[in-house]
């Protein structure tokens, strides 16, 4: 099984960082496909399948939140879950996007392990497989 | 800038660095460091339960590095034109998300403004070598780098 994920983030350097941080983690990664931007995610999302969304909050044309809420509406996020990489520290926002459908969040900066542990949680992926 | 605070500067930041480039900080004096010919200035603002802002000073050669780093590149690989920008702005992103979490606690708000980066001058060196609120490192033995923290009176 390999995972094809959607890294959605308005920089192309944090989407590299954050591509270089899976390959590190050990995960059985497919394809890794970018956006950079909630609108072009959902673009994307019409004509390419993927296991996992990993996406920042704040970005131009399209934010997080709104992506999330489109996802839910259209029926896409029961099958893809999306993983909120940010800075925000906040519990009252992480509870917030909770509400909208937001699987799970990784806080900057985050290690390789930390990612995969979140994934394999959230995916229920054998631990070690 | 309160002990604390300076205790959470000098912790965040290091730890950002080794996390996300492998790049070893230390806490110097800022009289010790001379500004870089060639340097970047980073500033990022932030507003909600507390407003004020953040500036990271450093030479651009090891913004070069910190991005290769960062990204993983193999030694002597090309960075492509902005890249060491881009990486320098998620840099101060990190570092001010981490220390305003550390500082404000997991129940406040705050909202971030999109970094910004322009060329570092000697003017801008000196005046925050000279700010309350700056902590002065040098980074993997050789890079002087400056950052300042200012919360706004009475937020």
């Amino acid at each position: 099984m390999s995972l094809n994920v959607l890294i959605v983030d308005d920089s192309a350097t944090t989407r590299s960082i954050i591509a270089k941080t899976l390959t590190l983690s050990g995960l059985p990664l497919g394809e890794v496909h970018h956006a950079a931007n909630g609108l072009e995610a959902l673009q994307k999302l019409e004509n390419t399948w993927v296991d996992l969304i990993f996406a920042d909050i704040n970005m131009p044309v399209m934010n997080g939140v709104e992506m999330v809420e489109r996802m839910s509406a259209k029926g896409i996020l029961a099958t893809v879950p999306v993983i909120v990489v940010s800075t925000d520290g906040s519990a009252s926002r992480m509870a917030h996007l909770k509400e909208k459908g937001v699987r799970a969040f990784v806080r900057k900066p985050f290690a390789p392990e930390t990612v995969r542990d979140v994934v394999q949680d959230l995916l229920g992926l054998k631990k070690g497989a | 800038m309160d002990t604390e605070c300076c205790k959470t500067l000098e912790a965040v930041f290091p730890d950002v660095l080794q996390r996300v480039a492998f790049a070893f900080g230390e806490p110097a004096l800022a009289s010790e460091l001379t500004c870089p010919e060639e340097g970047l200035l980073g500033r990022i603002r932030f507003s909600g339960s507390s407003r004020g802002h953040m500036e990271i000073a450093a030479p651009a050669a090891f913004a070069g590095e910190f991005a290769s780093n960062a990204l993983g590149l193999e030694p002597g690989a090309m960075l492509e034109p902005g890249q060491a920008e881009d990486a320098w702005r998620e840099l101060l992103n990190i570092v001010c998300g981490n220390i305003l979490t550390d500082r404000a606690g997991e129940a406040a708000v705050l909202d971030l403004t999109p970094p910004e980066v322009e060329p570092l001058t000697l003017d801008s060196w000196l005046q925050l070598a000279k700010a309350g609120g700056t902590r002065a490192f040098i980074v993997d033995g050789q890079y002087s780098v400056l950052l300042n923290f200012h919360t706004d009176i009475g937020s």
